[in-house]
């Protein structure tokens, strides 16, 4: 059974299931108790579970980061709230370093079960400290798994992975997408990690979504049918690491077109790694550049006519697919 | 200050067969640490290496007032302490010389070894980085409904990282057993003022966090273990930080690390009037616990297992470079790397069959 969910509800009901499930499950963060959460996805857990599951924090991302970490190496699985991924730069070497490198460091003695939540993205004219999108920063660290919903069902079951995962996995929610909603099944609902899907399949090109990019391009999708009569293959990977790069090169085997979507800056991003590995692995099957689009390679603006103008829109989106198919 | 209710010399002695393994063990990392420096010398232990000669005292009375249940994190300053935990020789020697055979399989070295079995979380590169760890440690143990302390050692540098006031301000509002021991290791002897001046700051600083402080001689293994073994007592009991002042001073010798030509005659006197073994050694002889005999018996012992450790680690072979990806990520979450990365990060090409036009021509 599914319904209709908020993507805040749906990952507030991963929390709630998985602190049901298993014991060793713990909260800690900045005002995840007794507010709420700064989005409203930890609602009335304090309540129901009590503040030696519910921490609040002060505001201290790298302690309490690796708070976490130390949590995790003895036996619980914490699951830490950055209230903007900008907190995560000054948690940067626990996550980095501890978190991520305790397995390698101790010859597979230590394991980090963690999970980091924390949401990226604009939309709320919240200005350059609170709207970046930093998905490749964090991808850049080897040890660390990444995953980044872009739907209710997917912030569920992608979630409820991460914890039950014996690595540190970040969850990058995205800011305006919490009170997006969608269908989310009841109960167990796993979405495992390093699987790419198809939202929507096509003849023409591929284009492959990051993040609210994936919902971006299936607008974009639209434009092309409705108004070229193309047919745009739309590809969400879901996680970054593990990357389920075989169904990109698949897709790109039938359309031999790709562009790629994100947020985030352009200069080593998400989309120009996954363009220097399709080119290599794919390059017989290209019929044309692998071209990009990403966030403007500028801070956030506080004016909403400046924080728009850092985001492609669908439409700027479906004129780089036409570039890409030579139009 | 805070000085310990009986003074160092007063402090009794523990039963004979205790106070000659302090000994022993001591004597082991003092010898350790000599091979160590030489062998670093040699070329065959790379990095940095921070010896620990003079901090023996302090090592070996902190962890021998832990349980075995209990946990413990240092500095950078690592094998010495995973030595005195317990951990093989022989593994720790491999683990300097960057071997299969050493504790972490030659992936973290001097400063990144850590050993579960014995319930060492490790050695912390990064200054203070550990602290909120070992807060974390501690809240797993109390969550779980399990009396173990957390022991968390730090030079006093790290008391002026941001993350200090954080996880100790923490640990106190949560009520965590955890103990912090900071090894203030004062230079010359001019730095003895200051060193006592900063250790009363760090005092106030401590105690405005609302956690209990108090002071060891870090250079007399029966003070430290005792006044340790207290902290850790309140920290078991009573549920809450409690933090050791450990001051201690180094042997004035150059070191790996620390290369100064300081070996100044009189500093060096000066010194070894303080050694921390020798003063231990020459106690239990004068007390009658130990015979002299016995006491170059058990450094002969010792001895001789450094040598079998330095022959492991020299025969141990060097990992493999296809093992790099080994423990990066755990074997449920795949090979690490993006699929389709070999582990030099560069593509497999050919998995992906030929394009048909190019296959026929």
């Amino acid at each position: 059974m599914s319904r209709t969910l908020t993507y805040r509800d749906a990952l507030g009901e991963a929390l709630r299931e998985e602190l049901d499930r298993d014991q060793r499950v713990l909260l800690i963060g900045e005002d995840i108790g007794a507010f709420d959460g700064a989005f409203r996805v930890t609602k009335g857990l304090l309540a129901d579970y009590g503040e030696q599951r519910i921490r609040d924090t002060p505001s201290a991302p790298g302690s309490i980061v690796g708070i976490g970490v130390g949590a995790a190496m003895v036996g619980l699985r914490p699951i830490v709230e950055l209230m903007t991924i900008t907190a995560a730069l000054r948690a940067l070497d626990q996550i980095a370093v501890s978190a991520a490198q305790a397995r390698f460091a101790s010859g597979g003695q230590l394991t980090v079960p963690l999970v980091i939540r924390s949401p990226q993205g604009g939309g709320h004219q919240l200005g350059p400290t609170h709207s970046h999108t930093l998905e490749s920063l964090v991808l850049a660290i080897p040890g660390l798994l990444v995953a980044v919903p872009s739907t209710p069902a997917d912030a569920k079951g992608l979630l409820k992975s991460a914890v039950r995962s014996e690595d540190p996995v970040f969850v990058i929610e995205h800011e305006s997408l919490y009170g997006a909603r969608g269908e989310v099944p009841e109960g167990e609902h796993l979405v495992p990690f390093g699987e790419a899907v198809i939202r929507r399949p096509g003849r023409d090109l591929t284009i492959v979504g990051i993040s609210r990019g994936a919902l971006t391009a299936l607008d974009a999708a639209d434009v092309l049918e409705r108004e070229h009569g193309l047919s745009a293959e739309v590809i969400d990977p879901r996680t970054l690491r593990p990357l389920d790069l075989p169904t990109i090169i698949e897709s790109v085997q039938r359309t031999n077109r790709l562009l790629i979507v994100e947020e985030g800056w352009p200069q080593g991003g998400v989309g120009a790694s996954i363009a220097a590995l399709v080119q290599e692995q794919a390059f017989d099957y290209l019929d044309g550049p692998v071209m990009r689009v990403a966030g403007a390679e500028a801070p956030t603006g506080y004016s909403r006519v400046l924080e728009r103008a850092a985001q492609a829109s669908a439409r700027e989106v479906a004129q780089a697919a036409l570039a890409a198919l030579g139009r | 200050m805070n000085t310990p209710v009986t003074s160092a010399a007063q402090r009794s002695l523990p039963d004979p067969a205790t106070a000659r393994e302090w000994l022993q063990t001591m004597q082991l990392l003092r010898r350790f640490d000599e091979r160590a420096g030489e062998l670093y010398g040699a070329g065959q232990i790379g990095g940095f290496l921070h010896l620990a000669i003079g901090e023996e005292a302090v090592i070996v009375g902190a962890t021998r007032a832990l349980e075995d249940r209990d946990w413990l994190l240092t500095t950078f300053r690592a094998h010495a302490h995973a030595l005195a935990r317990g951990s093989e020789p022989a593994g720790v020697m491999a683990e300097l010389f960057g071997r299969v055979g050493g504790l972490c399989h030659g992936r973290g070295g001097a400063m990144h070894m850590a050993d579960l079995q014995r319930r060492f979380l490790g050695g912390f590169g990064m200054v203070g980085a550990h602290l909120p760890i070992a807060a974390g440690a501690a809240l797993a143990s109390t969550y779980q409904g399990r009396a173990e302390v957390t022991m968390c050692v730090l030079g006093e540098g790290a008391s002026a990282n941001g993350v200090f006031d954080e996880s100790l301000g923490l640990a106190a509002r949560w009520n965590l057993p955890l103990v912090l021991v900071v090894v203030r290791a004062a230079g010359g002897y001019a730095d003895d003022a200051a060193a006592a001046g900063a250790a009363a700051e760090l005092q106030r600083q401590t105690e405005g966090l609302g956690i209990k402080t108090l002071t060891c001689d870090g250079m007399d293994v029966v003070d430290t273990q005792a006044v340790c073994a207290d902290a850790v007592r309140i920290a078991r009991t009573e549920r809450r930080p409690v933090l050791v002042q450990a001051p201690t001073r180094r042997a004035p010798t150059p070191t790996p690390t620390d290369p100064r030509p300081k070996g100044e005659r009189d500093e060096i006197a000066a010194w070894k009037a303080r050694d921390p073994l020798a003063r231990f050694g020459d106690r239990l002889v004068e007390v009658g616990l130990l015979e002299s005999a016995d006491r170059a018996r058990l450094q002969m012992q010792v001895g001789a297992v450094i040598e079998q450790a330095v022959s492991f680690a020299g025969r141990s072979p060097h990992p493999d470079p296809s093992s790099l990806y080994e423990h990066v990520l755990s074997p449920s979450s795949g090979d690490g790397a993006w699929r389709g990365l070999d582990v030099r990060g560069t593509t497999r090409r050919a998995e992906v069959e030929p394009h048909p036009r190019e296959a026929t021509k």
